[in-house]
């Protein structure tokens, strides 16, 4: 009987490698120890921004003065004590408070609903006899609806997010992936060594001090001729570490939330030794608790049908380190072939060229705006045809 | 005449036959016309080797032991120098007979199990023809056929002679509903039929394991174990108990499709991602419910309504186990022979679902 984990348990349906049966999932709060071991995630493909010297057209993309919202929020603020010494209960005389900041949830876990309906008292109700209704909205303060309720984040607490066995990012940097895989191979060998074969399919926690994990990660790992793995540590503290507890220790800690960085691996990875990357992963028990640690710790997933041939932890880093596909083909020229771009007769664009941005590029664009205008003509596309005719057509338009 | 026309004919064949190589075709046959290949077709005569050999692969390894094809050895086989032979059997020969599937837990995306299926199930090579084929099938046999239009005999109305023949100076005209006039019949217009088509049937169920077998090679093909639903958290179930909910049935549904997008776009299933399609065995309320209110997220089936254009739509598949083994026991008359075998000797069926590591 395995325990129950009580540590970021990815939420999902009842476990058959651990005996939990749940019907609804329990949203565990969103400890630090929780996030602690979350990867560092480089972005040298996410933030990708092509020179602007290759641009052929300008752009509408400009900087804007972000004061333009100011003036509306000073009315508001204005507007607001004014408006909120207006709405008083009529039975209590006492000012609502939710009328102060808008709707605002009584929250109890991590979701709050919204307070509940309260009516206005009718004219005739009320005994002050200098009381008007308004009859018209002018002046009267707006609350808010509930269409955009659950992503105000005041009525959903980041603990309550969805939990998934999968980061939420995904690791890309090869030197942050080549440590993940080391220390799961590492950690399923120990738990191997020690005899506890169960807990290799099981869900392994992911908190560890990252001065505990540069130990590991330190160890001096060797494979052998014969096919032998030395691992160089006490596997059996490792072992004990990859077990849930139901306590929960060394809440709190910084270094917990501390994660390594790619210059630290680096540095890390020149003392391992060259030969830790022949170990067999040929063992379908051992490669399955490899590729689903890295799979939690990565978000990095072996495909099923490369799972044959990654024999060895080479083969395993050079599926996982196998670059994505650039999305565009921009961005592979970019990234992969810079040298196209210095050709003196080639332009990349990052999207299409019109006949309107060569026109813009040239300068020419404004001066033949400025003729159209003088001739009635619409300046962009054809004034006198709307798009989706047809999609308007079917919704009931004429 | 005769002669020379049988003459001409020959040649057209001739030069039919040289031109109808592009350059790609022509080099698609020079590579598999190298020794190697006719080694390899020979050892698996039987064996569709379509989506196994990759001429550059084999172009690679030629090139690696330095061995230069000739036409003039293609049928020396033996004159294969032994490594060529020994990384091809290797590489090639013995193609795997089952592949592995993981099985994932819904929704947390955790890998719980590893199965072997077998790959007539998963692993056939694509054939982008059939996959057509049984497409378009599908398309024909989708299309309602009922649009109709009213012939001049179908026209209501009087079929009285609107004036006489002769002697008005006009036209001559017979009854209103005749298909010059306005508000006349249709001459041939469209009625109600059926544009159904047929296809053989193993060529259907082919086809189906074939879109599935190009979604597992994708990395495409998500199995999840059974029981596939959307679990709604705990807490909103007590907000829901509690009735501080009922005031708004669009905050309840905002919710659950908050919920759903959190899902997908954690386990990158996502809009971002290129949507999913989800395929249980049976309707799951919550799932469904949930994938009904984002449609750019995904769309869920029941198993019962997905066909093969649907497998090949979308970012991925996301798919129960049970479903899945549905899918395929349904589709498998091309492989599961009519006749009953008593020989054990010969090779018996393709098995899947055999459980490898839990």
């Amino acid at each position: 009987m395995r325990r129950i984990p009580r540590l970021r348990r990815p939420s999902g349906l009842p476990s058959t490698t651990t005996n939990v049966s749940r019907t609804t999932i329990q949203i565990q709060c969103r400890h630090p120890s929780c996030q602690r071991q979350r990867p560092t995630v480089t972005t040298f493909s996410t933030t990708f921004s092509p020179p602007s010297l290759n641009r052929l057209y300008s752009s509408d993309r400009q900087q804007t003065p972000a004061s333009s919202s100011a003036p509306a929020q000073e009315q508001i603020q204005e507007l607001q004590p004014r408006v909120a010494d207006e709405i008083i209960s009529a039975e209590t005389g006492e000012s609502l408070d939710w009328a102060d900041e808008g709707l605002t949830a009584a929250r109890e876990g991590p979701y709050g609903a919204p307070p509940q309906r309260v009516e206005a008292a009718r004219e005739n109700d009320v005994a002050d006899p200098s009381y008007l209704p308004a009859t018209t909205a002018e002046g009267l303060r707006k609350v808010g609806g509930l269409a955009d309720w659950w992503y105000r984040p005041d009525n959903w607490d980041v603990t309550g997010d969805f939990i998934s066995f999968r980061p939420r990012e995904k690791v890309v940097d090869p030197v942050l992936i080549e440590a993940a895989v080391r220390r799961a191979v590492v950690e399923a060998l120990a738990l191997r060594e020690v005899g506890s074969d169960d807990e290799l399919v099981a869900v392994w926690p992911m908190a560890m001090s990252k001065s505990d994990l540069l130990g590991l990660l330190n160890w001096d790992v060797k494979g052998t001729e014969d096919g032998r793995v030395t691992l160089g540590g006490d596997p059996s503290a490792v072992a004990e570490g990859l077990r849930w507890k139901d306590e929960d220790t060394s809440a709190g800690s910084d270094d917990l939330a501390e994660t390594l960085t790619s210059e630290e691996v680096s540095a890390l990875a020149e003392t391992w030794h060259p030969s830790w990357k022949t170990i067999s992963l040929t063992d379908p028990r051992i490669r399955f608790a490899v590729t689903k640690r890295v799979f939690q710790l990565t978000g990095q997933l072996v495909p099923d049908h490369q799972l044959p041939s990654t024999t060895t932890v080479q083969a395993l880093l050079r599926v996982l380190k196998k670059p994505p596909k650039s999305a565009t083909l921009n961005e592979e020229i970019q990234k992969r072939h810079p040298d196209l771009l210095e050709l003196p007769n080639v332009t990349v664009a990052a999207k299409r060229v019109t006949r309107g941005d060569k026109e813009k590029a040239l300068g020419r664009f404004k001066i033949m705006q400025e003729e159209f205008k003088k001739r009635d003509i619409p300046g962009l596309g054809h004034g006198y045809a709307r798009k989706g005719k047809e999609v308007r057509r079917l919704k009931g338009g004429t | 005449m005769a002669a020379r026309g049988a003459r001409g004919l020959n040649e057209a064949m001739k030069s039919l036959s040289l031109a109808s190589h592009t350059c790609r075709d022509a080099a698609s046959v020079r590579r598999y016309s190298t020794p190697i290949l006719q080694d390899m077709l020979f050892i698996h005569s039987s064996a569709n080797l379509d989506g196994w050999l990759d001429p550059d692969t084999v172009d690679d390894i030629c090139a690696l032991n330095g061995h230069r094809s000739s036409p003039a050895d293609h049928n020396h086989k033996h004159q294969l120098p032994f490594s060529i032979q020994h990384s091809l059997e290797t590489r090639f020969v013995s193609f795997p007979a089952t592949v592995p599937v993981t099985i994932f837990n819904f929704p947390s995306y955790e890998p719980q199990r590893l199965e072997s299926w077998s790959s007539k199930h998963l692993y056939l090579p694509l054939r982008r023809d059939i996959l057509h084929l049984a497409v378009v099938y599908e398309g024909d046999n989708t299309r309602q056929g009922s649009a109709n239009s009213k012939t001049r005999y179908e026209v209501h109305g009087s079929h009285k002679k609107i004036r006489r023949q002769k002697g008005t100076g006009l036209a001559r005209v017979g009854n209103k509903q005749s298909p010059m006039r306005r508000g006349g019949g249709k001459t041939f217009g469209p009625k109600p039929r059926d544009f159904g088509t047929k296809i053989t049937r193993k060529v259907y169920d082919l086809a189906w394991r074939t879109a599935l077998s190009y979604r597992y090679r994708r990395g495409e093909l998500v199995v999840c174990q059974d029981g596939m639903e959307l679990p709604m958290p705990a807490e909103f179930e007590t907000l829901l108990q509690s009735g501080r909910l009922s005031e708004s049935a669009e905050l309840e549904a905002s919710f659950r499709a908050k919920w759903v997008k959190q899902v997908l776009d954690t386990n990158g299933w996502g809009r971002q991602a290129g949507r999913s399609t989800f395929i249980t065995s049976s309707r799951r309320d919550d799932l469904f419910d949930a994938l009904g209110l984002v449609p750019n997220w995904g769309r869920a089936l029941d198993v019962s309504d997905v066909d093969v254009k649907d497998l090949l739509e979308t970012g991925r598949i996301v798919v129960e186990r049970d479903a899945l083994m549905h899918m395929i026991e349904s589709h498998q008359s091309d492989i599961i022979p009519k006749i009953f075998v008593t020989n054990a000797a010969l090779p018996s069926r393709a098995v899947s679902g055999e459980i490898l590591v839990e």
